[in-house]
C-alpha cells in the first residue's frame, strides 16, 4: 500500500505538468466559451412566441427544454446552432433526434418548444 | 481462491452465453438509440441514457516492434453497455481474447483472455457544466489474469471542439498463479473537432508507465496518432484512431490501431 502511495506520487511529478497544462487550456476555452448568448434561456419573448403554438407550455418547460438540448442533445455530437436549420428542417429533425435521444413525450414536446420558438424569433428578427 | 478460478471462469463463461442470448433478444426488440464515441483510446464523461443498449466491437492491432519487426497482436473485445439511469452506465466485456504473431512470440495464435464488467459514472456535463467530469471502475478476470482499473474521466464540449482527458491506474496479476504483478499509470489525452453531426476528425495521445510488481518503474512510453469518427444515419457507428510510438522503447509496439464499432438499439 504504501509503495502504491509512493508510485503515486512519482506518476503525479510526472503527469501533473500535463494535466496542469490542458487544464489551464480548458479554463481559457471555457471562459471565452458563451452559450447564454448562443442559446439564451428564455424570456417572455419567447414564452409567448411557444403559446400561440402551444397554449399550454410555461415558462419551466422551456427552461426544461433548452436544458435537454444542451445536454442530451449533445451525446452524440455538439449543440447544433438553432439558426443553422429552417423552420420546416426543425419539424423534420426534431422528432427524428427526440427518439435518438430516447426521450420520453414530455420532454420531446419541451425540447421541440424551445427550439421551435426560438427559431420563429430568429426568423422575425432577420425580417424586421 | 486462485485454485477455484478455472472453474469459476467456465461458470462465468455459461454466464456470458447467457447474457449474449439476453443481447440478441435485446436485438430483436430494437428500441430507439443513443451514444457514440469519439475516441478509442480516451473515454469521455457522458453516458447511455437510461434504457438504452449499445453493443461496441473493438479491434486493437499493435504491431512493429524494435527488438521484432514481425511482431503482430489484434485484440478483440465483445462489450455490451446499458444506460441503468441517466448518469450510470454497466458496460459488460463478453469476451475478451487475441491473436498474437512474431519472432519473440512463444506461442503463437489466438488465446482466449477476460470477462469484464465497467460502471461509468456521469458527475458534471461537458457542454454545461464548466468541466464534464465521470468515474469510472472497472473489474477484470480470466484464467491467467485479473485486473482492477480506476479512472478519472474529463472532458470539454466548446461549440465543435470536444477535449477529453482521463488520469487511470490499474493493477493487474498475470500468469497461473496470478503471481506477475504490476501497477499501471496511464493519461490519456484527445482532441476532436466535429465537421458535420456525422463526421468528426481529431488526435489521441497516450502516455503509460508501468511497475513490475507494482514498484519498479519501468519506461516511459508516449503514443500520438489522428482519429476519425463517423455517425451514421441509422444506429450505427464507428471510430478509429492510429498511435505512433513517441517515444523509442524497444519492447513496446512502434504502431497501434484501434477500430470500435457500435450499433444502438
Ligand atoms: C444517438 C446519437 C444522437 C443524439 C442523442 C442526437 N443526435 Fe442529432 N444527429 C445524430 C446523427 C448521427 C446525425 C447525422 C445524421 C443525420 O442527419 O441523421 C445527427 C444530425 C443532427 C442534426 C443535423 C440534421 C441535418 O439534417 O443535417 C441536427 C440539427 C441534430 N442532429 C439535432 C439534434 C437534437 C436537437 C437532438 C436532441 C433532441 C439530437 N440531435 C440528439 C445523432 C444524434
Amino acid at each position: 500500500m504504501r509503495q502504491m502511495i509512493h508510485d503515486c506520487q512519482l506518476f503525479a511529478n510526472r503527469a501533473l505538468p500535463t494535466l496542469f497544462l490542458v487544464s489551464a487550456g480548458l479554463l481559457v476555452s471555457a471562459c471565452t466559451d458563451n452559450l447564454i448568448t448562443r442559446f439564451p434561456p428564455p424570456d417572455v419573448a419567447l414564452l409567448q412566441q411557444a403559446q400561440q403554438a402551444d397554449p399550454a407550455i410555461t415558462m419551466a418547460d422551456l427552461d426544461h427544454g433548452r436544458k435537454l438540448y444542451l445536454t442530451n442533445c449533445t451525446a452524440c455530437h455538439s449543440a447544433e446552432p438553432i439558426g443553422r436549420y429552417s423552420l420546416s428542417d426543425w419539424q423534420v429533425i426534431l422528432p427524428d433526434m427526440s427518439a435518438e435521444s430516447k426521450f420520453n413525450a414530455k420532454q420531446g414536446r419541451d425540447v421541440s418548444a424551445y427550439v421551435l420558438s426560438y427559431r420563429r424569433m430568429l426568423a422575425q428578427q432577420s425580417t424586421r | 481462491m486462485i485454485r477455484t478460478m478455472s472453474s469459476f471462469s467456465r461458470r462465468t463463461r455459461k454466464t456470458a452465453s447467457l447474457l449474449l442470448a439476453v443481447f440478441a433478444f435485446c436485438l430483436i426488440a430494437n428500441q430507439a438509440s443513443a451514444g457514440t464515441r469519439n475516441f478509442t483510446y480516451v473515454y469521455e464523461t457522458t453516458t447511455q441514457p437510461k434504457g438504452a443498449w449499445e453493443y461496441e466491437q473493438w479491434v486493437t492491432w499493435k504491431t512493429d516492434k524494435d527488438t521484432d519487426p514481425e511482431y503482430d497482436r489484434i485484440e478483440f473485445r465483445h462489450e455490451l453497455e446499458f444506460g441503468v439511469t441517466d448518469k450510470f452506465q454497466l458496460g459488460l466485456y463478453l469476451s475478451d481474447w487475441r491473436y498474437t504473431d512474431g519472432a519473440s512470440v512463444s506461442n503463437d495464435g489466438t488465446e482466449w483472455r477476460t470477462f469484464a464488467i465497467e460502471g461509468i459514472y456521469n458527475l458534471t456535463n461537458p457542454t454545461t457544466d464548466f468541466l464534464g467530469s465521470a468515474l469510472y471502475g472497472e473489474f477484470l478476470f480470466g484464467d491467467e489474469k485479473l485486473a482492477v482499473e480506476a479512472k478519472l474521466l474529463l472532458q470539454k464540449k466548446i461549440d465543435n471542439w470536444n477535449f477529453a482527458y482521463n488520469l487511470v491506474y490499474e493493477a493487474e496479476w498475470e500468469g497461473k498463479d496470478f503471481n506477475e504483478e504490476k501497477g499501471v499509470f496511464e493519461q490519456t489525452f484527445g482532441v476532436s473537432y466535429q465537421i458535420n453531426p456525422s463526421i468528426s476528425v481529431g488526435f489521441e495521445g497516450l502516455h503509460e508507465i508501468e511497475y513490475e510488481d507494482f514498484t519498479e518503474a519501468g519506461d516511459d512510453v508516449v503514443y500520438f496518432g489522428p482519429n476519425f469518427a463517423y455517425r451514421s444515419k441509422s444506429n450505427w457507428w464507428f471510430t478509429v484512431t492510429g498511435l505512433f510510438q513517441a517515444t523509442s522503447v524497444d519492447s513496446e509496439p512502434n504502431i497501434q490501431t484501434r477500430l470500435l464499432v457500435g450499433f444502438d438499439f
